[in-house]
């Protein structure tokens, strides 16, 4: 009946009804949340797909005989870095970033959110499991690692003995899985997924060398030693020149691609000469970065001074990545963070201990934890998380 | 001159409305057409819902019209300060659903039984908004709907939903 009555149940509502409610819901945890609210939501709202990928679903060949498969073989492992706010803003505004890989099964490691290291001893930091669905979680981006599995017979290898011939610098992988690999100095190999072997990719550069790569909507992108930048498909491996090299730019400096939402940004760090007294200096930092904007219609880089008000850049071996501080309490724009082990703190061991920020208009960089108010974006666990 | 239709609501008031207004509503646009519509269309919607009902078809008829008298000079301008009338308009329309979820229950039944896919739409998405960062206790208080979930059952679904960190 559709009269009216006093406290209507909302429970009550017809199948469409409460369906189209819940395809509006935005997050994946609003979705969990408003199935956990009774039996009837639960059954009629599909569960948001599953977050994590299944960690046996990709088996990958070894790039190099004689090992490969069946002596060896990789597993893809993918990681997420989150950025965990309080529901309640107003009493707990900062958020708390965290790299996550979930295990499935609620089983989670936690890793430095930008070296991707895993530390030991953190499980006792956290006096019981985290019910996510007690948090605004929001997924900044995925990270992957190839895990390495050795058969039995190389397992029982004396390891020093063993000199595997590839290594696995940094991978990027599409939404359908597949992976281009920067491995032993700066090579490229690409692994599509249904691949019996891996495929060098077909370069016409003498003595690349490449320094980083990213993945962006369907393509691969791969910023070598001077600053020249190649585009990838991930389907029909067709390259093409991006971005032009930079004079300036040569080996020796860490070079960071990072994509932004309308950018493609190339940040390169640089050593600075160091004179008589500069070591005394209290503010003296031996690095700078600089940061480069792809310039659509040249193909260059440009170097950019300014216009970082909000923006946040963080640099990582395994992946780096970018957001506006304004979207993440407890951040601070205009600056890179980034690990150095100049940063490093006596019994440190700890996500984020490493961690420094680098002012991008005074390019000056300190550890983060001489920044009060902003020292616990990565560590320690928050209390409004219990 | 406007073909006018008499609706009459569950507790048997009359509303006079314009056929271009209540057309936005499949199912009375199908009662007009079969010719079902003879006199008084009787609707199992409460005078107070209709009344709301009747409102937003209004004001979605309003605009309709405009658009279609406008010349396309100085349309844009127009079409943006229209938008910003209508935001102004909806916006005012959902606190008033927000503080009286009575009526708003019944409006979402009512869109639906009615078939004014824009008007439920709207609803659905406000609601969705209202649920949006909410922990299902509140969901639950805010709509009257009680815990059928066991204290085993919740604990296994918290733990799905968990990360417990491996050493």
């Amino acid at each position: 009946m559709l009269s009216s009555s006093t406290d209507p149940d909302y429970s009550e509502l017809p199948d469409g009804i409460v369906l189209s409610i819940s395809a509006k819901l935005e997050t994946r945890n609003d979705t969990l949340r408003f199935r956990f609210v009774c039996k009837r939501f639960q059954s009629l709202v599909p569960p948001p797909p599953d977050r994590a990928l299944p960690s046996e679903a990709i088996q990958i060949p070894y790039p190099i005989a004689p090992f490969t498969d069946p002596l060896a073989h990789y597993l893809l492992l993918e990681s997420k870095i989150y950025a965990i706010q309080s529901l309640d803003k107003v009493s707990n505004p900062l958020c708390w970033i965290v790299k996550v890989q979930e295990l499935g099964g609620g089983r989670a490691r936690l890793k430095d959110p930008l070296s991707g290291s895993v530390y030991g001893g953190l499980a006792e930091c956290f006096p019981e499991p985290l019910n996510l669905l007690n948090y605004e979680v929001t997924e900044i981006t995925k990270a992957y690692d190839l895990l390495l599995v050795l058969s039995d017979e190389l397992d029982m290898m004396d390891e020093v003995n063993l000199v595997l011939p590839f290594v696995v610098e940094k991978i990027v992988v599409s939404n359908d899985h597949d992976i281009m690999a920067m491995h032993s100095g700066g090579k490229l190999i690409i692994w599509r997924k249904g691949d019996s072997c891996w495929r060098e990719l077909n370069i016409n550069i003498n003595e690349v060398q490449f320094e980083d790569v990213i993945y962006y909507d369907n393509k691969f992108y791969a910023v070598d030693n001077h600053g020249r930048t190649i585009s990838v498909d991930c389907k029909t491996l067709e390259t093409s020149q991006f971005v032009n090299p930079l004079p300036r730019l040569s080996a020796g400096q860490f070079k960071y691609l990072v994509r932004t939402e309308d950018c493609f940004y190339l940040i390169v760090q640089f050593q600075i000469d160091v004179e008589d007294g500069d070591f005394w200096n209290e503010y003296f930092y031996p690095l700078q970065f600089v940061v480069f904007r792809r310039d659509e219609d040249t193909r260059e880089w440009i170097e950019k001074m300014d216009g970082f008000e909000d923006r946040v850049f963080c640099l990582g071996n395994a992946c780096s990545y970018s957001f506006l501080a304004s979207e993440f309490p407890g951040t601070i724009g205009n600056s890179i963070y980034y690990n150095d082990s100049l940063f490093g703190q006596v019994g440190g061991d700890r996500p984020g201990s490493e961690a420094g920020i680098y002012d991008l208009t005074n390019h000056n960089a300190r550890p983060i934890s001489d920044f009060p108010g902003y020292s616990g974006l990565f560590w320690p666990p928050p209390n409004w998380l219990w | 001159m406007a073909i006018m239709y008499a609706l009459k609501s569950s507790d048997n008031e009359i509303f006079e409305v314009e056929q271009k207004v209540i057309e936005q509503s499949e199912t009375i646009k199908k009662m007009i057409e079969d010719g079902a519509a003879t006199g008084e269309i009787p609707l199992q919607v409460s005078s107070k819902t209709l009344a709301k009902v009747l409102e937003w078809c209004k004001q979605r008829q309003h605009k309709t019209v405009e658009n279609e008298n406008d010349d396309n000079k100085g349309k844009r301008k127009k079409e943006r300060d229209e938008d910003d009338d209508i935001k102004e308009w909806e916006n005012k329309f959902s606190d008033e659903l927000k503080a009286d979820k009575d009526v708003l229950f019944d409006l979402l039944l009512a869109s639906n039984y009615l078939d004014l896919p824009a008007l439920l739409s709207f609803l659905c998405q406000l609601v969705a908004d209202m649920v949006a960062g909410k922990m299902p206790e509140e969901i639950r208080r805010m709509f009257n709907i009680e815990n059928d979930f066991t204290p085993e059952e919740e604990k296994a679904i918290t733990a799905e939903h968990g990360w417990a960190f491996q050493p």
